[in-house]
């Protein structure tokens, strides 16, 4: 992967911190109320009891009380950078991270948001949060950047982890992060690499699936296996023991950006209109492609399995 | 005839009367010298050509216009020339396709005036895809430098297909059903040599070498930008030749319907002819050109020129058929119209020179031209007219044959002149300030600027605007776009600042401003500095949307940046100057004003040290400032044209009655006139509002030839009401024949190929009609009034200012 720029620039920040000193430090502004809230790229979405919270570019935060019918824009948040993920442990709690290493949280169901951290000298975006519960929490992103909390995130601390197989030191992307049945938490990464964490994120292992390419979404299947999604069209399964992965024949070339599982059913989307979905538990998928090849970005199934789907022009029309 | 006064004899001792005597004892020696300055004049006239500009129509020292002057080489240029080949069968993507698009690239950067590293379409180096592999992000030509169109196969144009829908050019250099693919360039209009590039002769090549050498039945080629449109305008301005030759048989006609004589008909059309050589001759010697768009103005002024023309002849016929010699009648024509006539004329003059108020190039040279066009009506037709007059030769016959017509036709007129009485000047009154009201609550919102797609100067189904709206419809790129700039502060880089490519602020800034921007109805799309970098930073990380961010590192930033300055238009290499360019949905002047509210609202919410946002460049950006100077400038230019009415009235008839009642029937025409306007969806632009401001002054000439003839009835005792309604039988013909001959002239330019003309033809031809019926029918039923409400002290005294 190549974070070019930002990897020149960090190992220079690194030795001469100086140099990166500015003259003034970038301020955050609160999200404006946008007309076109809607339409802006949304990057992640839950579940918050009956509630749909997504999350997306310019700080714009949306809510439906109605799986997805209408949305409308969350009353306060404080930043306009992107957000990138979002966890909620009830109606209420929920954490959202982004650009800027930020992390927000909610204890109003999405309606109004508080910073909890924020890190505007490096530029170490955070690509994905998860909550076990009300007070134990992961966020992942840039160069395994890893915090975690113990404390619902009034402190969040910095995790190392060790070196993938094979190299010096852990650089590796944290892409994406989802949960298995027994407390297992799993962090998609670069290479092809899966880390696995038994204990809310304390210590991590690796899992090589052999792919070379980036995983940027993952999640468990309902007989347990799991599922991988890569780039270009990558989709990878493998047993519950992340073992024996094997690559799903696909047409489509699109990245796959979310994949979402309510039962047999799994609904997997990616760029370029890329859409899968099986109604056999992940053994089979028919490929679709979105209306005008539309960068799909997130995805949700409700409990008929519905789904609500999110693009790079934000929030998609109601499909039955 | 009845009620008309001999004023000769008390009329002796005055300065007109002197002025009258000179001149028309020495009448061959004038008209001998009249003659050779038309000939000399006439020399300068046939030289004069057809003149373009696109400099000059922006307006002087706005805002915007200083910020499209500063950043005219870094941005797209308002004045940039887009040229599509569309394949009429099929896509673009076939060797013939892709060869002709060559051909056309080729003709394109060989003609005069085009910036030559400006030209862009698949076949140029400047666009490029920028390509994600396994080894990162790379930078390659649409079509390999490898490639000649000669040898084009089917696997290197799928290649090129290929690599054009993975760089996004799929709705900027083709279209988006792939049918056709486009080439834009960037014009100088001064060349190196500071030659002006001459646009009529450009868009004759235009035609010549690109349309007719490459379109053929394969492929179509559609060509829009401003020079073609002036270009267009220019040809279709030379068809307005044709109308105003139809226009001016139509008022001969009419003239000699109304003075059955071939020889007053003559008269008044060579009149007119004259003074219109005098302004083409002056026009020439000034070094201006005939502007398509202010083409119509020297009609105008000839029709101006008409008018007063009949209501000599009216005048010398009228004494004539009391029997007097064709010398004694223009004699007492002269002495009897000169007063009205310069009133008329000097206020046509004040409308013209208002215009001046408007700091834009093209209508102040409209206002000088046309005002020397005025001025020489005075000489023309308050002089030189009733001089050739006086050496016709006018029989007995023909006197009793004009007395009679006459009665004919007054007779009718007497049941109008019955309108003057009390009881039903009190109804006029109240209709009229029924009409009035509904006008003022109906010409509210007012459309300003153009309405519909493409070139408002030009018919909707002409060829560029069907060209427009269809490379609108086929591609991303709008037609109207506002370019708002982002400019470093320079001064305040002092140390411990970052260089502005490092300024990654900015680039936060400008991000929230987009996004700001997104939300303004009327905007369909934004490309920026920004969205590149964020565009960018997504491609260098694999693709994904979740780094399609304006990275905050300085040095990511700084060399992101330098990758967009490679794009043209969207930001200085040194970081100094980064654009938005907002495409519009229309050019309504209420869609623009609604984006320039949203970018200033921003402006002044969100401020950032170092860094200002310029209003604005792009076709909007000049619209926009045109626009708003044209609303700006009308209220104050009519108030200038009233107050000079006001004002001459006042100081020729020392009267506030004359005042009111020369100005409140305009001021009801005027706003019917708006009123008209709303309906027929006719901007203000700068086109229409020398029309209305014209019409006002027009539409005085009527309400003073009344007046005067009033004026005079008073003074000799007669009672208001009688003196009313002789004037009305001895002026009212002539000034309803000339409404309609003039109306029904400037009628036929409905039926133009240019909009803008058609626009004021019906403007011009309502206004006419409207200003005659006030006059006619308000005019006197005020008066009416006025003596009734306020009852004079003194009796009316004699028109003093020459007299005595």
């Amino acid at each position: 992967m190549r974070f070019r720029g930002s990897l020149i620039a960090a190992v220079l920040a690194a030795t001469l911190p100086l140099l990166s000193a500015r003259a003034e430090p970038l301020q955050t502004v609160p999200a404006v109320q946008a007309s076109n809230a809607t339409q802006a790229t949304m990057l992640d979405a839950v579940w918050a009891g009956e509630r749909v919270v997504a999350v997306g570019d310019h700080g714009v935060v949306l809510l439906s009380d109605d799986q997805g019918k209408r949305f409308r824009q969350a009353r306060s948040v404080p930043v306009s950078t992107q957000l990138t993920g979002v966890s909620f442990v009830d109606a209420q709690r929920g954490w959202a991270v982004g650009h800027w290493g930020a992390i927000l949280a909610t204890a109003d169901g999405g309606e109004s948001w508080q910073i909890q951290r924020l890190s505007s000298d490096v530029d170490r975006p955070l690509f994905d949060v998860h909550f076990f519960n009300a007070q134990q929490g992961v966020a992942v992103g840039l160069w395994s950047l890893l915090l975690i909390t113990e404390d619902g995130g009034k402190t969040w601390t910095e995790q190392s982890l060790p070196p993938p197989p094979g190299a010096r030191k852990a650089d590796l992307n944290l892409m994406g992060l989802f949960a298995g049945s027994h407390g297992t938490l799993y962090a998609t990464a670069e290479h092809g690499q899966l880390l696995h964490s038994e204990d809310q994120g304390k210590s991590w292992g690796y899992l090589d699936t052999g792919y070379a390419g980036s995983l940027w979404s993952g999640a468990v299947l309902d007989d347990g296996s799991l599922l991988l999604g890569g780039q270009r069209g990558t989709l990878l399964q493998g047993t519950k023991e992340g073992k024996g992965w094997r690559r799903l024949p696909t047409h489509g070339k699109g990245s796959v950006t979310a994949m979402a599982v309510a039962g047999s059913r799994v609904l997997v989307v990616g760029l370029d209109g890329l859409m899968m979905l099986s109604e056999d538990g992940g053994r089979h998928f028919q490929e679709k492609q979105s209306a005008d090849d539309l960068s799909l970005t997130a995805v949700l199934l409700d409990a008929q399995g519905t789904p609500v789907l999110f693009s790079r022009r934000g929030v998609m029309p109601y499909q039955k | 005839m009845n009620g008309s006064v001999k004023l000769t004899g008390i009329q002796a001792r005055g300065v007109l009367p002197r002025v009258e005597r000179v001149l028309f004892g020495h009448r061959r020696l004038v008209l001998a010298g009249l003659a050779v300055f038309t000939l000399v004049m006439a020399w300068f006239a046939v030289q004069l050509r057809m003149d373009a500009g696109f400099e000059k129509q922006l307006p002087v020292g706005h805002e915007y216009i200083q910020t499209f002057e500063t950043y005219r080489n870094d941005l797209m240029g308002a004045n940039r020339l887009t040229i599509v080949v569309k394949a009429r069968k099929g896509d673009i993507w076939s060797a013939p396709g892709l060869k002709r698009l060559y051909e056309v690239t080729q003709a394109i950067s060989f003609l005069p005036g085009i910036s030559r590293s400006s030209v862009r379409s698949l076949w140029t180096p400047n666009a490029f895809v920028n390509e994600i592999t396994e080894e990162g992000f790379r930078a390659d030509p649409l079509v390999p430098g490898t490639v000649s169109p000669e040898h084009l196969n089917d696997q290197v144009i799928a290649s090129i297909a290929n690599s054009t829908a993975q760089g996004g050019f799929i709705g900027t250099l083709v279209s988006r059903d792939q049918s056709s693919a486009m080439i834009t360039a960037e014009l100088n209009e001064y060349e190196a040599d500071g030659t002006h590039l001459d646009y009529v002769a450009f868009n004759h090549r235009l035609e010549k070498e690109l349309r007719q050498q490459f379109e053929d039945g394969d492929f179509e080629v559609q060509i829009i930008g401003f020079a073609k449109q002036i270009g267009d305008i220019a040809d279709g301005a030379s068809a307005v030749l044709e109308f105003c030759l139809l226009a001016l048989l139509l008022t001969a006609a009419a003239v000699y319907w109304y003075c059955h004589s071939l020889r007053f008909t003559l008269l008044a059309l060579v009149c007119s002819l004259a003074s219109l050589v005098w302004q083409f001759g002056s026009l020439r010697l000034l070094g201006y050109g005939l502007d398509p768009l202010a083409v119509l103005v020297p009609f105008l002024v000839f029709a101006i020129g008409v008018s007063h023309g009949v209501q000599q002849i009216n005048f010398i016929v009228r004494e004539i058929a009391t029997g007097k010699s064709a010398e004694a009648a223009a004699r007492s024509s002269f002495t009897g119209l000169l007063i009205p006539g310069t009133l008329a004329l000097v206020t046509a003059l004040v409308s013209f020179v208002t215009l001046l108020l408007i700091p834009i190039p093209m209508v102040r040279e409209l206002a000088i031209t046309a005002s020397l066009g005025v001025a020489y009506k005075i000489i023309t037709n308050l002089l030189m007219l009733p001089l050739l007059a006086s050496m016709l030769r006018v029989d007995d016959e023909y006197a009793a044959a004009q007395e009679i017509s006459r009665q004919r036709r007054t007779r009718w007129l007497r049941g109008l002149s019955r309108l003057a009485e009390w009881r039903n000047a009190q109804w006029v009154l109240g209709v009229a300030l029924v009409i009035f009201l509904v006008a003022i609550w109906q010409s509210h919102d007012r459309v300003v600027g153009s309405l519909q797609a493409g070139a408002p100067e030009l018919r909707e189904d002409s060829r560029f605007n069907r060209d427009a709206v269809s490379i609108a419809n086929n591609y991303d790129i709008g037609l109207d776009w506002l370019s708002v700039v982002f400019e470093a502060k320079p001064g305040e880089a002092g140390e411990g600042v970052p260089a502005t490519c490092e300024d990654v602020a900015a680039g936060q800034y400008q991000d929230r401003f987009v996004w700001a921007m997104q939300g303004v109805p009327g905007v369909l799309s934004v490309a920026s500095f920004s969205s590149n970098l964020r565009q960018f930073n997504e491609g260098y990380n694999e693709g994904n949307p979740k780094m399609a961010v304006v990275p905050i590192d300085p040095m990511n930033y700084a060399a992101l940046a330098t990758e967009v300055a490679r794009t043209p238009g969207l930001v200085r290499t040194d970081c100094s100057m980064s654009a938005v360019h907002l495409y519009l949905a229309d050019h309504k002047a209420t869609t623009i004003n609604r984006v320039v509210e949203a970018v200033k609202a921003f402006r002044s919410e969100y401020s950032q040290p170092g860094l200002a946002i310029r209003l604005a460049s792009g076709n909007a950006g000049v619209l926009a400032a045109i626009n708003e100077e044209v609303e700006k400038s009308e209220t104050p230019m009519l108030l200038y044209v009233y107050a000079a009415i006001a004002l001459l009235v006042f100081a020729v008839y020392r009267d506030l009655r004359a005042v009111l009642v020369c100005c409140l029937p305009l001021t009801i025409g005027t706003f019917i006139g708006y009123w008209f306007m709303k309906e027929l969806q006719i901007g203000l632009t700068i086109a229409t509002l020398p029309v209305m401001v014209l019409a006002v002054g027009i539409g005085v000439d009527y309400a003073f030839y009344i007046y005067n003839r009033l004026q005079l009835h008073l003074a000799h005792g007669q009672s208001i009401t009688k003196a009313v309604e002789h004037a009305l039988l001895e002026v009212g013909v002539a000034t309803i024949f000339t409404a309609i001959t003039l109306a029904v002239g400037v009628a036929t330019w409905a039926f133009s190929d240019l909009k803008f003309q058609a626009d004021m033809g019906k403007l011009l031809a309502f206004m006419f009609i409207v200003n005659m019926v006030m006059a006619m029918t308000v005019l006197p039923a005020f008066a009416v009034w006025l003596e009734r409400v306020f009852p004079r002290k003194r009796p009316v005294r004699m028109i003093g200012a020459l007299l005595h």
